[in-house]
């Protein structure tokens, strides 16, 4: 990196600098708490954080850029067959821009309900990926139903897509609750500094300044 | 000019995309064995051999493992055939997915992990990315370190504080609720600190070209050519 006098600095139209430094943390937020949940094998991910906190902040194509771009340094860092994923991490962004636009992460009940919607889309937008590229088998808990429903003489997209339905929903509710837990702890002198008005309907910021 | 011993960014990711379209489109257990073999050694050649194993032996193994086990015992019988029909079958398809699975994963590896940290901005230039792009992804590799430091540092004063009991690793796991608000609060500010530095800086990247080694560009594309002529002619 240099320093130019006759260049201008770095600002993008489509993302002000700001929300580019964002993106970065939420990318590494992702990768890390990804990495973190993957150590303890357990049936829940928690690698889009950052793509949510993001979303709410920046809107959801920085979100969604967010989550593509840790799928792909992730697969750079520790799993190849991440980015086939990013799919799903746009669809997280875009369905949870949506819903925050409705107000419906104004309290923990609602965050609740959205969780478990953002978990069936999420269900249905990474089933092909696992059916085509995984042959409906990751070797994660829920292979286990899908293994289940193959047995029963179910098909192989059926199943992906009945076990994502079952397993998803307690991951993406659990990922949403935590995003939403996390930015109510922010102080709200940051929080005004991003002037996004999703943040002040879903009372994440004080109205008078959203 | 930025001089790089590697493919041009462009004939690296067509090379990529035709090596994905041929290992999804063959069912050929040879020609995928004999693809793997190929991506292996280039994989040494171009230094990310280890990588590529550490994928093979921790994620693509324990994949295949839960596949052959799905479709070789549990379902014997690959999809689209009658429960129990065909366990070879089953097993052969398993197989299938498998190396798929590693082939995807190992040209993935060989177009990205080759680049040096040095080539990325001439990289992303030359394939078109803007500028905003190459921001991105440098802050992403600096924020790394400085968030594991930031952790450590919760973490540290969190057991000087007594808030932690002993120092063991169970204890350290039981830190992590208490670390993710202050780590994003953190992110932040420092989101808008750089911003804030960045622009009354006037920073940006050098935007340089990126010679290629086209001798290696060719080889690129004649193996990537001929393993599509082989698989077209194998089916």
């Amino acid at each position: 990196m240099s320093t130019t006098q006759d260049s201008p600095a770095a600002e993008d139209k489509a993302f002000p600098i700001q929300t580019l430094f964002l993106m970065a943390a939420g990318i590494v937020f992702n990768i890390v708490l990804g990495t973190v949940m993957h150590t303890f094998k357990a049936p829940i991910y928690f690698d889009a954080v950052g793509t949510i906190v993001v979303t709410l902040l920046c809107g959801w194509r920085a979100g969604a850029l967010t989550g593509v771009g840790s799928f792909l340094v992730g697969g750079l860092l520790t799993n190849p067959v991440l980015p086939w994923f990013s799919a799903t991490q746009c669809a997280i962004a875009l369905y949870v821009w949506l819903v925050a636009r409705q107000g419906w992460l104004v309290s923990y009940p609602k965050v609740l309900m959205s969780g478990i919607g953002l978990g069936l889309v999420a269900g249905i937008v990474s089933a092909p990926v696992i059916v085509y590229l995984f042959g409906g088998i990751t070797g994660s808990g829920a292979s286990l139903i899908v293994a289940f429903m193959l047995a029963s003489g179910k098909s192989v997209i059926n199943s992906v897509v009945l076990s994502g339905l079952a397993a998803e929903p307690l991951d993406k509710t659990l990922q949403l609750l935590l995003a939403i837990w996390l930015l109510k702890g922010v102080p709200q002198t940051i929080l005004q500094k991003f002037n996004n008005p999703l943040l002040a309907k879903n009372r994440l910021v004080s109205a008078d300044h959203g | 000019m930025a001089e790089t011993r590697y493919a041009h960014p462009w004939i690296r990711f067509l090379a990529c995309l035709a090596g994905v379209t041929v290992t999804f489109v063959t069912h050929s257990l040879p020609l995928l064995l004999a693809g793997i073999g190929g991506v292996a050694v280039m994989s040494v050649i171009g230094g990310v051999g280890q990588p590529f194993l550490r994928f093979s032996v921790y994620i693509v193994a324990p994949v295949a493992a839960a596949l052959w086990v799905v479709w070789a015992l549990i379902v014997g019988a690959p999809p689209g055939m009658p429960i129990g029909a065909a366990p070879d079958a089953g097993r052969d398809y398993a197989l299938v997915v498998a190396l798929r699975l590693m082939m995807v994963g190992g040209l993935l590896q060989m177009a990205l992990l080759t680049i040096g940290a040095d080539d990325l901005p001439a990289t992303m230039y030359a394939v078109g990315l803007r500028e905003s792009a190459v921001v991105l992804a440098m802050a992403t590799f600096a924020v790394f370190p400085e968030l594991k430091m930031r952790a450590d540092q919760i973490v540290t004063a969190r057991y000087a504080r007594g808030l932690a009991g002993r120092r063991r690793w169970i204890s350290g796991i039981q830190q992590l609720p208490y670390i993710f608000r202050p780590l994003l609060v953190w992110m932040l500010r420092s989101a808008i600190q750089r911003a804030e530095a960045w622009q009354q800086r006037g920073l940006s990247f050098r935007r340089s070209a990126l010679r290629c080694s086209w001798p290696r560009s060719a080889a690129l594309v004649v193996l990537s050519t001929g393993w599509a002529a082989l698989a077209w002619t194998v089916q």
